[in-house]
């Protein structure tokens, strides 16, 4: 069985939206007796991306295959338009990919590398020089610049892995894991920077991390990886404005609410209880309430729904959008999988 | 006070697109070859990285500084032909190659893959096969800075000196052998090199393991020699095939391998070739990157 879905998201400033910049079929991958990848569909559109999963789900192998990298089973798969598999040297300067791997060659100054790593990807020697500098000023290491990578720490060391991604000028930066070993304040720093590249300056990010918050924090969609299957959802931005609504009222007036708001044509029932035995709402049973939730088909219900409160007379004690968070989304998908 | 136009200017714009040409593969190879040699070098690197690198190349040339200088204020002290000059210098630097070898290989192809290069290469326009062409590029040219240069030294300075100077083409005979020489000396020695630290990413142990080998091998073959086993066994020894190389080309031969017949020199040359080039294929291919 696969699983099919579409992520939308923000397109960054000056992109040409929409544009497909990952997209997979049917993708499946074995090494050894196991099956890493099963038929996994990812779809990613413009903007900053998440690629989430348990550890060992096989994000790390995904993108190993976005690369080119590894060859798949089976399946298909689209980078920015091209094949990985047959279209590799040309594909792969246009993306920036930070590994998760940490260690970086100690003795080399960090303008150095930056810059070499940018002439490899094709750049002239000048303009390599000249934006080597400019991606370590970017990422906040422009003063220590020409210090030599192993007298760095973690935290300047994974800002060197993000200028040495970046430095070419990719359409697509691929970042696995790239707040491992950093301090919460590291670790924000880094995450605004990444949601700076995303939003200001025009690259699709694909964020690899089994940190949820983080996730949350700087990307447009989401691509959960859990038994070898993908799904996808929107976040921030992307996300339509929900159709319904949680409306807490006193009990003796649900009876007479729920009759006015059916009859200005919105559909009223029960809210679901949570499924995780976390309380959602502070009031509970027996506490004199009564929770409807509403939905909304068409656009003047929204005002239906305000007007058949006040003139209902009933005492509201909420009227909230139900929030749907990435928590929420993450355990339906991998089924609470750490 | 100054025109407005002159009030302020923009003098750094920051990280901005970048819209020039791109070299694509071609360009990725070149790159990482002149890396590849200025690391082997020991430049950009630490003042530690560069002393080994640097006593090495001291020792190969300094014979041959020494003896055309030599030549240059008291005469030819060497009173034999230019091409036999040439061919029994490289008997001198001989250690000089396998040190320089053994300390350069490793750094190479070892350093890449213990630093996440290797992966962040194959992240680049380059696959593994361009990147292990451009590593064997680097090797090339790295020996013959050590097995090119002194000889190429010599054959330029004593052909100036002596009572009776060798001739033009004499000279123009004796450099296109030396040329030719140098890949085919240096391409085995490469090749073992390459193999052994494609098999591991800690540079100093492909350091000693090159070094016992090469030295190991001439060890091994010499004692069966002695023992009355066939010439043919030092064909078993890889420095002992690759020095023989220049020495037939120059006329000459090696005492231990004067009986062996050029073809079977030949095939055990290009066996040392081949099968640590099999295994330098077979461990990249094998190797996982995308970490």
């Amino acid at each position: 069985m696969t699983t099919t879905t579409t992520t939308t998201g923000t397109a960054p400033p000056g992109a040409t939206p929409p544009v497909t910049v990952v997209r997979t079929r049917d993708l499946r991958l074995r090494i050894g007796e196991r099956l890493v990848l099963d038929g996994a569909d990812v779809e990613v559109g413009p903007g900053v991306t998440g690629l989430l999963g348990p550890n060992g789900a096989g994000k790390t192998t995904l993108i190993g295959l976005l690369l080119g990298l590894q060859r798949p089973t089976s399946g298909d798969i689209e980078v920015l338009g091209l094949d990985p598999r047959t279209d590799g040297p040309r594909l792969r300067p246009r993306i920036g990919y930070s590994p998760q791997l940490q260690v970086l060659p100690a003795d080399v100054p960090a303008v150095d590398l930056v810059a070499h790593l940018a002439e490899v990807q094709g750049l002239p020697r000048s303009a390599a020089r000249q934006r080597s500098s400019d991606a370590l000023w970017l990422v906040g290491l422009g003063e220590e610049r020409t210090r030599r990578v192993g007298t760095m720490s973690t935290g300047q060391k994974q800002r060197v892995k993000l200028a040495c991604a970046i430095a070419h000028d990719p359409q697509l930066l691929v970042l696995d894991e790239p707040t491992n070993g950093l301090d919460p304040v590291q670790r924000d720093d880094l995450l605004v920077l990444v949601r700076r590249l995303g939003t200001e300056l025009g690259m699709h990010v694909l964020l690899s991390s089994h940190l949820l918050a983080e996730v949350e924090q700087v990307c447009d969609s989401v691509v959960i990886l859990t038994d070898g299957r993908a799904s996808s959802s929107p976040l921030r931005g992307a996300t339509e404005r929900s159709t319904t609504r949680l409306l807490v009222v006193d009990a003796g007036s649900a009876p007479g609410l729920t009759i006015a708001l059916r009859a200005a044509g919105l559909s009223v029932a029960a809210p679901v209880a949570p499924t995780d035995g976390r309380a959602r709402d502070r009031h509970e049973e027996g506490d004199g309430l009564a929770r409807l939730q509403v939905t909304m088909t068409e656009t003047s219900h929204e005002h239906a729904l305000t007007r058949a409160l006040a003139e209902s007379g009933a005492d509201v004690h909420r009227l909230s959008e139900p929030r749907h968070g990435l928590v929420d989304t993450y355990l339906e998908t991998t089924g609470g999988a750490a | 006070m100054r025109a407005p136009e002159e009030a302020s200017r923009l003098l750094d714009t920051g990280y901005r697109p970048y819209d020039g040409p791109r070299a694509g593969t071609a360009g990725a190879v070149g790159s990482l070859l002149r890396y590849s040699v200025r690391r082997g070098l020991g430049l950009g690197r630490p003042f530690g990285g560069k002393v080994p690198i640097g006593l090495v190349i001291l020792i190969a040339y300094l014979p041959a500084v020494a003896l055309v200088g030599v030549s240059v204020l008291v005469g030819d002290i060497l009173d034999q032909p230019l091409m036999q000059s040439v061919r029994d210098y490289y008997g001198l630097i001989t250690t000089a190659v396998i040190a320089f070898a053994a300390l350069v290989v490793p750094e190479l192809f070892c350093t890449d893959k213990r630093t996440g290069m290797l992966g962040r290469y194959l992240a680049t326009p380059l696959t593994r096969w361009t990147y292990l062409l451009a590593k064997a590029g680097a090797l090339l040219l790295l020996l013959a800075l050590v097995s090119l240069g002194p000889p190429l030294l010599l054959v330029i300075g004593l052909a100036g000196t002596g009572d009776t100077p060798p001739g033009a083409l004499d000279v123009l005979d004796v450099v296109w052998r030396v040329l030719v020489a140098t890949p085919l000396l240096a391409l085995p020695l490469g090749a073992v090199g390459a193999a052994v630290s494609s098999l591991t990413s800690r540079r100093i142990v492909a350091t000693a393991v090159i070094g016992v080998l090469l030295l190991l091998g001439g060890a091994v073959a010499g004692s069966l020699a002695a023992t009355g086993s066939p010439a043919s066994v030092m064909l078993g020894d890889v420095v002992m095939v690759a020095f023989e190389m220049p020495h037939r080309l120059l006329g000459g031969t090696t005492s231990e391998l004067n009986s062996v017949p050029l073809w079977q020199l030949v095939a055990a040359w290009c066996a040392w070739v081949a099968v640590p080039t099999a295994v330098v294929i077979t461990s990249y291919a094998r190797t996982k990157v995308s970490r």
